[in-house]
């Protein structure tokens, strides 16, 4: 990992779409120095995934997304992990993390319906030994997403000026 | 109703293509002339302590010491000027230290020898200040550095001063030591004065160097520096910019200022003390460097449009002469069939006809997008 690397990931950041020859253009290198060091950063796992941040809601296929705070009993050796990786393991699940605070894990999960989640929260998670409770907020509406604003119309109250 | 003076001063010529650009929903702006990244939230924070803290008055005419203090060290530091607190002048933007160094140094008639192309509001205030801007034309095949003849054979017995601006609004382009050292040799032998606008400072690229004229032998009595935070700071709503100058030509700005704005705003002036902090100005010209190298291949690869790469500031400024069309043309001819805004080259004088300014004050996604829209609008 170098100054250049950075600098790629941070344009990658911005926008998962941009080609390696735009890089290239933008950070005066070659496509094909790019795309290895692209590869390079793939292997290493530090890029992890592209993804595009869709509003379902815009394309009529409204979805319900909720945060389930969970308390749980750590187990022996493998604390919170096997736990985590279990939930993860979940489609509907996109986000687990183990926070500080009153809870021990976070759970973000993305369902067609309310009923979806509350079945995922009673059959899936409340059954768990090592679950002692947990607390479901769901989600009213959503103004930024993983970096991208989600309301209808972006605040853009610039004015016109001269000169 | 209104002076002679002020009526024959035409609006900008900017205006009327904002109006135009306004008028569709999906357009990408290349026309603004302001950074798209935001005031750094220290400095937000500092203007929003200093209200809580009732610090909402009047400040010294001058402008607040610690302030004055900070910039006097930098132009030291950066710009090679031997600079004190008691030399510099607080304004409301630069806008403000340009009209008065103009006012503070012009009798009517006076001239004052500009480059052409240059920002659209330095020949209507030196109008407004009673004097007659005299227009040096440059050109793209000298990299839009003017040419000592050119200077020399605009000289008479009226010209009173040299403004420029370096990194360039619209060209982008920087003087280097040369150049600069060339237009002292002018200011000196002649007898003129140099308004050296240099907001643009911070904004320039592959290890060019800015250089101020003030610190050339012989130019710091005869240079008022004129600077300020909207361009490297975001911060273009704050208005707060600064000059410097040394003796009778301080004296007569701060004079003009303390009658025509008392003090700048103090809110922004406790503000912009937390807005030092380089690492965010490096950060931004950054980013503004992948743009400018993406945007000038991008339109360099269009047939009919050349593109030089700027070494400063945040503008291309492409020639489109090969596309058949004028500044103004091919300007509306992207906002109607491209829905791409950029300003008319002619609108910076007559050099500029034949180009057109863009910003790259949008991210590489929308430029990667505008170079699309124009490159099928044109083909």
């Amino acid at each position: 990992m170098d100054d250049k690397d950075l600098e790629i990931l941070e344009i990658l950041e911005q926008d998962s779409r941009m080609s390696d020859k735009d890089i290239a253009v933008s950070m005066s290198l070659k496509p094909e120095e790019v795309g290895s060091r692209i590869k390079e950063l793939k292997k290493a796992g530090i890029i992890k995934k592209h993804s595009t941040v869709i509003d379902w809601k815009a394309a009529d296929r409204p979805q319900v997304t909720a945060y389930i705070d969970l308390k749980v009993v750590p187990g022996e050796r493998t604390g919170f992990e096997e736990l985590a990786n279990t939930i993860a393991s979940h489609e509907n699940v996109t986000d687990v993390c183990v926070a500080s605070g009153e809870y021990d894990l976070v759970v973000k999960v993305r369902c067609n319906d309310i009923d979806e989640i509350s079945k995922f929260v009673t059959e899936v998670l409340a059954p768990k030994k090592s679950i002692m409770s947990t607390y479901t907020r769901f989600v009213l509406k959503n103004f930024k997403e993983n970096g991208a604003i989600m309301s209808a119309k972006a605040a853009d109250d610039k004015q016109i000026y001269t000169p | 109703m209104i002076s002679k003076k002020v009526a024959g001063v035409p609006p900008s010529g900017i205006r009327r293509f904002f109006d135009l650009a306004s008028e569709s929903e999906d357009i990408i702006s290349l026309g603004v002339g302001e950074p798209d990244f935001q005031t750094p939230e220290s400095v937000k924070d500092a203007g929003i302590r200093a209200i809580e803290a009732n610090k909402t008055h009047y400040s010294s005419n001058q402008g607040l010491a610690e302030l004055r203090e900070k910039i006097a060290e930098r132009l030291e530091k950066e710009n090679d000027i031997e600079a004190s607190k008691d030399d510099v002048l607080i304004t409301s933007g630069s806008s403000e230290a340009l009209d008065v160094s103009l006012r503070a140094v012009l009798d009517p008639g006076d001239e004052v020898i500009i480059f052409d192309p240059a920002y659209v509001a330095y020949a209507p205030l030196i109008t407004f200040a009673g004097g007659v801007p005299v227009a040096v034309p440059t050109s793209e095949d000298n990299g839009f550095k003017p040419r000592q003849e050119d200077i020399e054979s605009k000289i008479t017995d009226k010209t009173k001063a040299l403004l420029f601006c370096t990194p360039n609004n619209p060209t982008g382009s920087v003087m280097g030591k040369k150049e600069l050292s060339g237009l002292t040799d002018i200011i000196i032998k002649n007898d003129l004065v140099a308004i050296s606008d240099e907001i643009y400072q911070k904004i320039i690229y592959d290890g060019n160097k800015h250089y101020s004229i003030a610190s050339f032998p012989g130019m710091a009595k005869r240079t008022i520096t004129l600077n300020g935070f909207s361009k490297a700071y975001a911060s273009t709503g704050w208005r707060l910019g600064y000059a410097h100058a040394k003796g009778e030509l301080f004296e007569g700005i701060k004079k003009i200022h303390q009658y025509c704005m008392l003090s700048s705003p103090s809110i922004s002036q406790y503000a912009m003390l937390e807005a030092f902090d380089d690492r965010t100005v490096e950060r931004m010209v950054r980013e503004f460097d992948r743009r400018r190298k993406l945007l000038v291949k991008g339109l360099c690869d269009i047939e009919g449009i050349d593109c030089r790469t700027p070494e400063g500031a945040f503008y291309v400024f492409p020639n489109i002469r090969k596309t058949g069309m004028t500044s103004e043309e091919f300007a509306e001819h992207l906002i109607k069939k491209a829905d791409v805004a950029v300003v008319p080259g002619n609108v910076f004088g007559k050099s500029g006809e034949g180009h057109v300014r863009c910003s790259y004050s949008v991210s590489l996604t929308e430029i990667k997008e505008a170079v699309r829209r124009i490159s099928r609008a044109i083909e």
